[in-house]
């Protein structure tokens, strides 16, 4: 929080709280980056597509060996993880991303690595069963960008266990309110 | 085709594809140790983080043989990848120790 009482910029603020494990977070500040980080635009840069997808045909079009990154990762989730069905488009992604990250009990970790600052969401799955593939995942993860204000990455989790979120993140949310949850 | 026979089609299908997938991410673990620093540093983190996903595959892939959904020769190829996973494990190890 700034000195006049103002909540910093989510960027800042998770950038404080990484610098300082000793600074709490107050409810408030935890909500303005949820909020942050569910309006935020997904990475736009053009990426490599994994070989084994070069030429498939995905959206419409054949994937080539480089596209965007929204087009990559949707594709991996479709057609090489069939975590979300071959119907689902970037729009819907989108939006259920947007819908994990204010999930009431999405849970928030900030840490630093390779000189970058990321904030990583875990929420229950909410994408809707029409839309689920053949391998969904009862969770939902989706990694921020705070240095370049955009998320980088989203995909369903069969459990927490898996999860190669850094040891020494900061659970400011913590994983433990939705341990239990239904998918 | 009966639905049964049709299922177990399908199922047998998808069971091909993540072999495949899985064989590909697994072998690929030396050649991404050896180049992942000279990455773009978001992307170096993207890769590591979504490696959860090749580690739920394999959880898909060992419940889908002890179902008994596998042929003979998918479950070979399964146990190949498994030995695979176990030469290749401590890279991921090593990239994950960030």
């Amino acid at each position: 929080m700034s000195d006049g009482g103002e909540i910093s910029h989510p960027d800042v603020l998770i950038r404080e709280l990484i610098a300082d494990p000793e600074r709490p977070a107050t409810l408030e500040e935890v909500a303005k980056i949820l909020e942050h980080v569910a309006q935020a635009p997904f990475n736009t840069r053009r990426i490599d597509v994994t070989p084994v997808l070069v030429g498939r045909e995905f959206l419409g079009k054949r994937l080539g060996a480089r596209e965007d990154s929204l087009t990559v990762h949707l594709a991996h989730r479709v057609l090489a993880n069939e975590q979300w069905s071959n119907t689902t488009t970037k729009e819907e992604f989108l939006r259920d991303i947007e819908r994990a990250v204010l999930h009431p009990n999405a849970a928030l970790a900030v840490y630093e690595t390779r000189r970058t600052n990321y904030a990583a969401v875990v929420a229950p799955n909410v994408v809707p069963r029409s839309r689920l593939g053949r391998q969904p995942g009862k969770l939902m993860v989706v990694p921020y960008s705070a240095n370049r204000g955009r998320i980088v990455s989203a995909w369903q989790a069969r459990n927490e266990e898996n999860l190669l979120v850094p040891e020494r993140a900061r659970w400011i949310k913590p994983l433990k309110e939705f341990r239990n949850f239904e998918s | 085709m009966d639905q049964t026979t049709k299922g177990i089609q399908e199922l047998r299908e998808l069971i091909e594809g993540q072999l495949a997938f899985g064989k590909a991410s697994w072998e690929r673990l030396p050649e991404v140790e050896a180049e992942i620093d000279n990455w773009d540093p978001e992307d170096a983190e993207v890769f590591i983080l979504e490696w959860s996903i090749e580690e739920d595959r394999l959880d898909y892939l060992e419940e889908y043989r002890d179902r008994g959904a596998m042929t003979e020769e998918q479950a070979a190829r399964y146990a190949d990848l498994k030995e695979l996973v176990a030469k290749n494990r401590a890279i991921i190890e090593r990239l994950s120790d960030r």
